[in-house]
């Protein structure tokens, strides 16, 4: 990943945060150490949610939080992770309009880079035309260039209902 | 509402359904009314609601009035009973309410969540009820045990419940290495 990607990532992140509504929910939130804590430079601690790895509780508990007013923002660090959240994503997040809620979540996730080093089929999967197929009320987003990231992390939290952005930027 | 009434709301669908006036899956629920009255009186105005695919009663015991009820059964949405407007809200995935539940208490809702003893034998429920407990989330899981998930007898299909975990074994360590080293070049990607 270029650094011009990484870092607009983070000035979108910090936007993000800018927003009193917003909660950041995940693993490697508060704790350094992890690739994805390093996105988050500039967003206060108090706003970062610590969670354990329960991927599809972690979805759920978003969708719960934002019945009540607030975006969260639901970070998972490779897509592939984010299968173990499909009932919720599939079911519920995508589904839930239909029955009159207006639930909002930015689903943020990544495809692992195969270089410089290759993290092997369990951790680059690209499954972006598979949720795009799956999901009917929630809006899928490949980000690729650096450019696009600012502009539709903005749009994601502006515009009504739930997006999946995904980052997988070309090297 | 009383036994009587939710006996005769269930007994009035059953028979819409006979009419062929409903077309959409219908979940009866019967045999637990004095139990779930007993309940619901401690279930405040302000309280979430969360329930499963088998709600009718829970909705009517809601206070939600009984012909909007009636209204979204015979359009087919049996199932699916949803009142945003009464903080009621179902899913017709076993344990997809658990971790909704978790969320709306998290932003400091009292909520009652209904479930079935097959999804209370799940690892989603054993994740939900250890994180409202640790987190101090205000959830009252309400288990409703009828042996049954849909017809298969639970404690067969899992076998008896064992406490005694003999099949795992746990050892502890400190880390030396950690969990892996970003490229300075990446910039924590």
């Amino acid at each position: 990943m270029g650094v011009d990607f990484a870092t607009e990532v983070n000035i979108a992140m910090w936007l993000l945060a800018q927003d009193e509504r917003t909660i950041f929910v995940g693993q490697s939130l508060r704790y350094d150490g992890a690739a994805i804590y390093y996105s988050l430079e500039g967003v206060p601690m108090n706003k970062r949610v610590e969670f354990p790895v329960a991927e599809n509780l972690q979805l759920g508990y978003c969708i719960g939080r934002s019945l009540i007013g607030k975006i969260p923002v639901c970070i998972f660090p490779r897509m592939d992770f984010l299968l173990h959240a499909m009932d919720q994503l599939v079911n519920h997040l995508d589904k839930l309009p239909t029955f009159g809620w207006r639930p909002k979540v930015i689903l943020r996730t990544r495809v692992g880079q195969k270089q410089p080093l290759n993290a092997g089929p369990q951790h680059t999967q690209n499954h972006v035309e598979a949720f795009r197929r799956m999901l009917t009320t929630v809006k899928v987003v490949e980000l690729r260039e650096a450019s696009q990231v600012v502009p539709l992390y903005k749009e994601a939290l502006t515009h009504p209902g739930s997006w999946l952005l995904v980052e997988n930027p070309h090297v | 509402m009383q036994v009587a009434d939710l006996i005769a709301f269930e007994q009035e669908v059953a028979a819409a359904f006979d009419r062929g006036e409903i077309h959409g899956p219908v979940h009866l629920s019967g045999g637990n009314e004095a139990k779930l009255i007993s309940i619901f009186r401690e279930v405040w105005p302000e309280d979430w609601v969360l329930s499963t695919w088998r709600s009718h009663y829970h909705a009517l015991l809601r206070g939600i009035p009984r012909d909007l009820v009636m209204d979204e059964i015979l359009a087919g949405r049996s199932m699916s009973l949803h009142f945003p407007e009464y903080k009621f809200l179902t899913s017709a995935m076993v344990g997809g309410i658990l971790p909704i539940a978790c969320g709306l208490a998290a932003e400091g809702g009292r909520v009652w969540c209904f479930v079935g003893d097959m999804c209370a034998s799940t690892g989603a429920f054993l994740d939900a009820c250890r994180y409202a407990s640790v987190n101090g989330l205000d959830i009252r899981f309400v288990v409703e045990d009828n042996g049954l998930s849909t017809n298969t007898p639970t404690n067969l299909a899992w076998g008896p419940y064992r406490r005694n975990k003999a099949n795992v074994r746990r050892y502890t360590y400190t880390r030396r290495w950690p969990h892996y080293q970003p490229l300075p070049s990446s910039k924590g990607f």
